[in-house]
């Protein structure tokens, strides 16, 4: 599968977790919002040739490589390594509903910038 | 959705944070990821005790660690750098527990909490010289 399908599918998912959002929907929510991390996350992986058309990337590894090849710089890695944590938790939270209304909204909003943080730096290495 | 009942998550063994990280390390370093985790989680919750009892706030639940972390960042004015990484080393308490993070993300996030304890253990170690 190709970057721009990753990122359609990616898209999709988003705005689907807009939907369940406005539905009071927060454990289907957070699953879609970990979906899009995670499409995102495979069309990084295509766009740095970490993985192939039939091998699935694994997260760790893809992150990994942006940290430590210094594509971003130490703040923003920090923000990588937290969004990934705001991400898993609500990752958990679909399967668990271990997560009260505050911890909840509270990963969302870490979440969503992890999601901004991620497009950002697909698109800023598809420019370059 | 958990009750809202609030429930101390604070571990009263009497460790020091120092005690509960190196734990933390030798659980890592086996391979004993909910340990490590858990153990880790624990450091981040002393050593956050200790600084609360320092400035004379409850620190033993949950909400209560949320809340001190938050009047950390607003003493600070901070925005949500305390409160950010708090909930980070929460995930690692609920991770050791439900086991919804693969190692691989575990040994990609462990960084940013031990930085956290770090930073917390030197706080306390200001504050209480110089209050």
């Amino acid at each position: 599968m190709g970057e721009n399908e990753h990122l359609e599918i990616a898209r999709r998912l988003a705005e689907l977790a807009d939907r369940l959002y406005q539905d009071g929907d927060d454990i289907a929510e957070a699953e879609m919002l970990w979906g899009t991390v995670n499409r995102i996350i495979s069309a990084i992986a295509v766009q740095h040739q970490l993985s192939g058309d039939t091998t699935p990337p694994r997260r760790g590894v893809v992150l990994h490589h942006i940290v430590s090849r210094h594509i971003v710089g130490q703040q923003s890695a920090r923000g990588i390594r937290y969004g990934l944590g705001a991400a898993s938790a609500l990752h958990g939270h679909f399967y668990n509903s271990h997560l009260d209304a505050a911890g909840v909204s509270e990963r969302v909003a870490g979440t969503k910038s992890f999601i901004a943080a991620l497009l950002n730096l697909y698109h800023q290495h598809a420019r370059q | 959705m958990t009750a809202a009942i609030p429930t101390a998550i604070v571990n009263v063994s009497g460790k020091t944070p120092e005690q509960f990280l190196a734990e933390s390390d030798q659980a890592f370093a086996a391979g004993e990821y909910d340990d490590g985790s858990e153990l880790l989680f624990q450091a981040a919750a002393a050593a956050l005790s200790q600084l609360a009892a320092h400035y004379g706030q409850p620190c033993a639940t949950r909400e209560e660690l949320r809340a001190f972390a938050r009047w950390l960042d607003e003493k600070h004015g901070l925005d949500r750098w305390y409160a950010r990484d708090l909930m980070v080393a929460l995930t690692f308490h609920d991770n050791a527990k439900y086991h919804f993070m693969p190692p691989d993300d575990v040994d990609f996030i462990h960084p940013l909490v031990k930085e956290f304890v770090a930073t917390l253990l030197s706080y306390r170690q200001k504050a209480v010289c110089h209050g």
